[in-house]
C-alpha cells in the first residue's frame, strides 16, 4: 500500500509554501507586539516626563535619522521590485534588486553606527559614565535608555533581515531554478523586510520628532 | 485488528535515539514534550511538597526565610511556565490536532522539532538557577525588588523564560498555520471538534501575549544587569508599568492553560454520555470570547496596586463579564448528559471531577472580581486556593482525563479501569482536602508567601499539607499504572471507546503517516470508510 | 448546635474592627450564599442526570437535536444580569472605601525592608506600632523606602500597596477598641512573613494621654518648617519674591496650570515630585531654577516638609507658633 505522501507525488518534508507566507505573517504578528510593547513603555516613560524627554529629543542628531528613513523607505521600493522580478522569473534581475536592498540596510546600519559613535563620545551612552550638564539627567538617561533599546533591537532585525536577503540574492544568481522550486520564499523575506522598514517609520518620528523643534 | 508481525506504526518504525531526537513526526515530539514538562511537574512538586511541610509549623523552622522564598518561587516558575503553559497544547494537543483535522503532520514539523529544543534549552537555564541557588523573586518578579534588590539568580531564570516564549510562539504559529492550512477535505470550521477550537484560542494567545513577556523581560534584564530603569522609581521609572506588561501576558496565560482543558472536557463529555455535545456554536463562542476577554482584564490583579480608581472599576466590570463565557460552558457540558447513555470510566470521572472543581473555582473568582471583597483577600491564599482550583482542579485533572481517554490513541494499549478509577477519586479528593482549606485561611487574614504565621492558622495548614500528601500518592498512581500499561497493557485495537472522533478512524497506535488513505471528512461516510479500511491496516 | 456554628463563623471571619468590615463581610455572606445556591443547583442537575441517564445498554438512537438557542440565550443574559447586577450593587461601598473624608487625621506610613515606620503628626514616631483614638476617621499616607510592600489590616478588611517614589492612601475608622494586626501583603524578601506591625485603639481620652507621654519637642510641621527654613527654600518661596517662585502659602489643593497647558491639583504627590525633581511638572510662568532635592532629603523629611507645607499659610502659621509643643488639636 502506498502511503499518502506517494501517492500525492511530494516530499513530505517540504511545507506548503502557502503554509509559511501565513506562517511569516502569524510572525509578524508576534513583532508587532513585541515593538509595540516597547513603544508603549517609551510612551509611558514620555507622559511621566515630558521636558525631559523634549530635551534629550534634541540631543539626536535628526538629519541622519532622516537620512536613514529615506535609505530605508528606498530599500523598500527595491524590494517590492524584487518579489515583483521573482514572480515574472528574472531571477538575475531578482538577485541585483535583493542585493541592492541590503546593501541599502548595510548603508543604514552604517549610519546609525556613525550616530551611535558620536553619542558614545558625547557620553550619551546610559552607562555609568552617562553625562548630561542640563537639569533632570537621570530622565534623560532614560529617553536614552529607550532610544538604544528600541533603536538597537530594530538594528537586530534589520541585520538578520539582510542576512536574509543577501542569502536569497547569492541563491538567485546561482541557480535559476531557485524561484521555481521555492516560490514564496521571496515574498516572506520581502513581508519581513518591509515590517522591519515599518518599525522604523515609527521609530523615527518617536524619538526624533516628538521633540518639536 | 489482525495482529501480523509486519504491523508498523509511529513508535515502532524506528528505535533508534537518533530517530527520536530528531524526529519531525508530531506523535513522537509530543512524547519528547511528555518527557520534558514531566521532568519540570516532578521538580515544582518537590518544591511544593517541601514548603507543605515548613507549613505545619507556625515558626518558620524548618527552612531558613530565604529557602523558603525560593521553594515557591521556583515552584511557581516551573509550574506554570515549563508545565502548565505548554502541557496540553504541546503534548496532547501536538499528538491529536493533525489527527483530529485529517492531516498526515502540523503545517511545520521541523519548527516544531525547534520548539523543542528551545523549550529544552530555557529548561536548561532553570535548571541552572535551582543549581546556582535559586532565586527568591516570586514568579512574578515584581520591581524594583527583583532587578535591585533581590541577590539571587533573577537573570538566569528571567532568561529561561526568555527563551521558553519562542517555544510558545513557534507551537502558536504551527498551530494556527496548521488548523487555517491542513484540514481535511470537509473538515469545515465548524465542523472542528473542540478541542481543536480551543486549541486554535490558545494559539492566537501565546502569539499576541508571549512578546509582551518577551519585552518585559527584556527590560527587566537591562534594568537588573545595566541599571537601564524603566521600573525603578529612583531612575524616574515606574514599578506599576511592569506590572501592567506583565499581567498583560500572565493573565492571558491563565486562559492558555484552561482554555485546552476545557476542549478535552468538551471530548470527553459527549463521548461518555454517548451524546452530542449541547450547544457546540455556542461553546465555540466562548472559547474565542474567553481568548479575547481575557486580554481586557489583567488589571484585576492590580487592585490594590496603586492603580487609578476608573481602571479598577473597568478592569472590575471586564472581569465580571468574562465569567459569562466561562458559565455557558459548564451549563452546556451539563446539558451535554440529558437523555444521553452516561457511563463512568475513568476519563468521564475526571471530566466531572474538572466541572465540579471549575465551577468552585470560577465561583471564588466573583469574589475577587468584587472590589471590596478583593481589597481584603487580595494576595492572601484566598487567591491561592482560586488560582489552584483552576489550574490544579481544571488544568490538570483535564490533563488527566484526556491522557486516560487517548491512551490507547497514543499507546494502543489499555489502562487499568478500575485502578484508573480509584486514583481519579484520590486525585479530586486530595486536591479538595489541599485546597479548600486555604479559601477559609484566606479570608482569615493569611497573607500568601508567609514562611511563618500566626498561630490561630495552624489547623487549617495542617489539613492542608494532609491533604498535599493524598495528592501526591493520587498522582503518583497514575505515573506508575500508565507507565506499567505502556509496556504491558491489553491491547486496545483501533477504537476502544467506539468513538466518532476522526482521530479514532485510523489505527491505534497511528501509522508514521497518520493516516494511510488522503481523508475526506463526513459524518457518517467516514466511520463506513474507516471501518473497512481500518481491517486491513 | 447553633453556638458550634457561630464559633465557625467566628473563626472564619476576622474581628470585625470597623463598620465596613461589616459590611464586606455582609457582601461575602450574600455572594457565598448566591454561589451556593447556584453551585448546588448545578451539581444537582448533573448528579440527576448521571443517575437518571446512566448507560444501561448500547444505544442506538442519537439524538438529532444537540442545541436550544433561547436555552443557550437565557444561561448567557442570566449570569450576565447577576454578575453586572451585583457589579454595581458592592460599587457604591467600595468607592466610599477609596475616598476618605476630610476631617480624617492623618498618619505617615514608610514602609522598609521589614518594618513598618508610623509618624503622627502630633510628632510622636513609632516603630511597628500604632496607636489610634477610637472613633475618628484616620487616613494612613504610605510611601516604601526600598521595594514595595502593602499594608493589610485583616480586622478592617483593607489593603493597599505601598509604593517607593510615590504616596498611595489608605482610610479606615477604628470602631472598636483592641489591639489589631498588620501584615505586609506584598512579597518583599526575606523576613516577608514578619514584617508585622500592632495597631492599638483607645478611648480618645486615652489616646490624648497616651499622645502626652511619648510627646515630643516638635510636632511634624515644626520639623518640616525648621528645614524649610534651613535649606533655603524660604528665600525664593515666600511672598516677596513671587515673580521668582511661586508662594506656597495656602497652595495645598489648589489647582494651577503647567507651563505645558494642563492643569494639576496640588496634592502630596506633586508636592512631593516637586521638591525632588522641580522641572518634571513645571508651574506656568517660572523659570527652571529650583535645584532638585533628590538626593538632599529622605521619605521622612520629606514627609515633614509636606505637613508644613500643607499647614502653610500666614494665618496658619501664627497659630502654630503660640501653640504649646506637643499640643493635639
Amino acid at each position: 500500500m502506498k502511503t499518502s505522501a506517494e501517492r500525492e507525488g511530494q516530499e513530505p518534508d517540504i511545507p506548503n509554501d502557502s503554509n509559511i507566507n501565513l506562517g511569516i505573517w502569524i510572525f509578524l504578528l508576534t513583532e508587532a507586539m513585541l515593538f509595540g510593547a516597547l513603544i508603549l513603555c517609551y510612551s509611558v516613560m514620555r507622559i511621566l516626563h515630558p521636558a525631559a524627554f523634549n530635551t534629550a529629543s534634541h540631543l539626536l542628531d535628526w538629519k541622519a535619522g532622516t537620512l536613514n528613513t529615506a535609505i530605508l523607505l528606498f530599500s523598500s521600493f527595491c524590494m517590492a521590485v524584487a518579489v515583483r522580478a521573482s514572480g515574472k522569473g528574472k531571477s538575475k534581475g531578482t538577485s541585483v534588486l535583493l542585493l541592492v536592498s541590503a546593501s541599502l540596510g548595510i548603508l543604514f546600519l552604517a549610519v546609525k553606527g556613525m550616530e551611535y559613535h558620536s553619542e558614545w563620545l558625547k557620553y550619551l551612552f546610559p552607562n555609568d559614565e552617562f553625562t548630561f550638564a542640563g537639569p533632570d539627567s537621570a530622565f534623560v538617561k532614560l529617553f536614552f535608555n529607550a532610544y538604544f533599546i528600541l533603536t538597537g533591537l530594530h538594528a537586530i532585525h534589520l541585520t538578520f533581515g539582510i542576512l536574509w536577503l543577501s542569502g536569497l540574492g547569492i541563491a538567485s544568481w546561482v541557480s535559476p531554478q531557485f524561484h521555481r522550486r521555492y516560490p514564496n520564499a521571496i515574498d516572506c523575506a520581502g513581508l519581513y523586510w518591509h515590517f522591519v522598514d515599518i518599525v522604523w517609520v515609527f521609530l523615527f518620528p518617536l524619538l526624533y520628532l516628538v521633540g518639536g523643534s | 485488528m489482525n495482529p501480523s508481525p509486519m504491523q508498523t506504526d509511529y513508535l515502532n518504525i524506528e528505535t533508534s535515539l537518533k530517530s527520536w531526537l530528531l524526529t519531525r513526526d508530531h506523535k513522537r515530539i509530543a512524547w519528547l514534550y511528555l518527557g520534558a514538562v514531566l521532568f519540570f511537574f516532578v521538580i515544582g512538586a518537590i518544591a511544593a511538597a517541601m514548603f507543605r511541610i515548613e507549613l505545619l509549623t507556625p515558626k518558620g523552622d524548618f527552612f531558613s526565610p530565604d529557602f523558603y522564598n525560593r521553594l515557591f518561587t521556583i515552584h511557581g516558575i516551573v509550574m506554570v511556565w515549563f508545565f502548565l503553559v505548554p502541557v496540553i497544547p504541546a503534548t496532547l494537543g501536538n499528538f491529536l490536532l493533525p489527527l483530529m483535522i485529517g492531516s498526515k503532520d502540523l503545517a511545520f514539523p521541523t519548527l516544531n522539532l525547534v520548539s523543542w529544543y528551545v523549550f529544552v534549552v530555557g529548561g536548561l537555564f532553570t535548571i541552572w538557577t535551582v543549581a546556582a541557588g535559586g532565586v527568591d523573586t516570586g514568579w512574578t518578579f515584581y520591581t524594583p525588588f527583583s532587578s535591585v534588590y533581590s541577590n539571587s539568580n533573577t537573570l538566569t531564570a528571567a532568561t529561561g523564560i526568555f527563551i521558553t516564549g519562542f517555544s510558545s510562539i513557534m507551537t502558536g504559529i504551527n498551530f494556527i498555520a496548521t488548523i487555517h492550512r491542513m484540514r481535511a477535505p470537509g473538515m469545515s470550521w465548524l465542523r472542528l471538534p473542540v478541542f481543536v477550537w480551543t486549541l486554535y484560542s490558545t494559539s492566537l494567545i501565546f502569539i499576541l501575549a508571549t512578546p509582551v513577556l518577551s519585552t518585559v523581560l527584556i527590560l527587566l534584564f537591562l534594568e537588573t544587569q545595566f541599571g537601564m530603569g524603566f521600573f525603578n522609581p529612583v531612575l524616574g521609572g515606574d514599578p506599576l508599568l511592569f506590572q501592567h506588561l506583565f499581567w498583560f501576558y500572565s493573565h492571558p496565560a491563565v486562559y492558555i492553560m484552561v482554555l485546552p482543558a476545557m476542549g478535552i472536557v468538551s471530548e470527553i463529555v459527549p463521548q461518555f454520555a454517548r451524546n452530542k455535545i449541547f450547544g457546540y456554536r455556542f461553546i465555540v463562542g466562548a472559547t474565542l470570547a474567553i481568548a479575547v476577554i481575557g486580554f481586557l482584564v489583567w488589571g484585576h490583579h492590580m487592585f490594590v496596586s496603586g492603580q487609578s480608581l476608573y481602571s479598577n472599576m473597568i478592569f472590575s466590570f471586564l472581569s465580571f463579564v468574562v465569567g459569562v463565557p466561562s458559565a455557558i460552558k459548564v451549563f452546556n457540558w451539563t446539558a451535554t448528559l440529558y437523555r444521553g447513555s452516561i457511563s463512568f470510566e475513568a476519563p468521564m470521572i475526571y471530566a466531572l471531577g474538572f466541572i465540579f472543581l471549575f465551577t468552585i473555582g470560577g465561583m471564588s473568582g466573583l469574589f475577587l472580581a468584587t472590589l471590596s471583597i478583593d481589597v481584603h483577600v487580595h494576595d492572601t491564599y484566598f487567591v491561592v486556593a482560586h488560582f489552584h482550583y483552576i489550574m490544579v482542579g481544571g488544568s490538570i485533572l483535564a490533563l488527566l482525563g484526556g491522557v486516560h481517554y487517548w491512551f490507547p490513541k497514543v499507546t494502543g494499549r489499555l489502562y487499568p479501569e478500575r485502578l484508573a478509577q480509584g486514583s481519579a477519586w484520590l486525585i479530586i479528593a486530595g486536591f479538595n482536602f489541599t485546597f479548600f482549606p486555604q479559601f477559609i485561611l484566606g479570608y482569615m487574614g493569611m497573607p500568601r508567601r508567609y514562611q511563618s504565621y500566626p498561630d490561630r492558622f495552624q489547623t487549617l495548614n495542617v489539613l492542608s499539607s494532609a491533604g498535599a500528601f493524598i495528592l501526591a500518592v493520587g498522582y503518583l498512581l497514575p505515573f506508575l499504572y500508565l507507565t506499567w500499561s505502556l509496556f504491558k497493557g491489553a491491547k486496545s485495537g483501533p477504537n476502544p471507546w467506539n468513538s466518532d472522533g476522526l482521530e479514532w478512524q485510523t489505527s491505534s497506535p497511528p501509522i508514521k503517516e497518520n493516516f494511510a488513505h488522503a481523508v475526506t471528512y463526513g459524518f457518517r461516510y467516514l466511520t463506513e470508510e474507516a471501518k473497512s479500511n481500518g481491517v486491513e491496516t | 448546635m447553633n453556638s458550634f456554628y457561630r464559633s465557625i463563623l467566628h473563626d472564619i471571619f476576622p474581628r470585625e474592627g470597623s463598620q465596613y468590615a461589616a459590611d464586606v463581610d455582609a457582601m461575602v455572606l450574600l455572594l457565598t450564599g448566591l454561589c451556593i445556591f447556584v453551585f448546588l443547583g448545578i451539581m444537582a442537575t448533573l448528579l440527576v442526570f448521571s443517575i437518571r441517564y446512566r448507560k444501561k445498554n448500547q444505544r442506538t438512537d442519537v439524538p438529532n437535536r444537540s442545541s436550544n438557542t433561547w436555552l443557550e440565550v437565557t444561561w448567557t443574559i442570566g449570569p450576565l444580569i447577576i454578575f453586572v447586577g451585583f457589579f454595581s450593587f458592592t460599587l457604591g461601598s467600595y468607592l466610599k472605601a477609596e475616598i476618605p473624608p476630610d476631617n480624617a487625621r492623618e498618619m505617615f506610613v514608610v514602609g522598609k525592608q521589614w518594618m513598618w515606620k508610623f509618624q503622627h503628626e502630633e510628632g510622636p514616631r513609632e516603630l511597628n506600632e500604632i496607636h489610634l483614638p477610637m472613633g475618628g476617621p484616620v487616613r494612613l499616607v504610605m510611601i516604601s523606602e526600598d521595594v514595595i510592600h502593602s499594608l493589610y489590616l485583616p480586622d478592617f478588611r483593607i489593603k493597599q500597596d505601598v509604593l517607593p517614589g510615590r504616596y498611595t492612601q489608605l482610610w479606615f475608622t477604628p470602631e472598636r477598641k483592641g489591639v489589631f494586626t498588620i501584615h505586609c501583603a506584598e512579597f518583599c524578601g526575606t523576613d516577608h512573613s514578619r514584617m508585622d506591625a500592632k495597631v492599638t485603639v483607645m478611648d480618645p481620652l486615652e489616646f490624648d494621654n497616651w499622645l502626652k507621654s511619648v510627646s515630643t519637642n516638635s510636632t511634624l510641621v515644626d520639623r518640616g518648617r525648621i528645614l524649610f527654613e534651613s535649606h533655603g527654600c524660604v528665600s525664593c518661596h515666600n511672598s516677596d519674591t513671587i515673580d521668582q517662585a511661586p508662594s506656597l502659602a495656602d497652595s495645598y489643593g489648589k489647582t494651577v496650570k503647567l507651563d505645558n497647558g494642563d492643569a494639576i491639583t496640588i496634592d502630596e504627590n506633586y508636592l512631593r515630585e516637586s521638591i525632588l525633581d522641580p522641572q518634571a511638572k513645571k508651574r506656568a510662568g517660572y523659570r527652571p531654577i529650583m535645584p532638585a532635592y533628590a538626593r538632599v532629603f529622605s521619605e521622612s523629611e520629606v514627609i515633614a516638609l509636606l505637613a508644613f507645607l500643607k499647614s502653610y499659610s500666614s494665618h496658619r502659621l501664627e497659630i502654630d507658633s503660640k501653640r504649646e509643643p506637643g499640643e493635639s488639636q
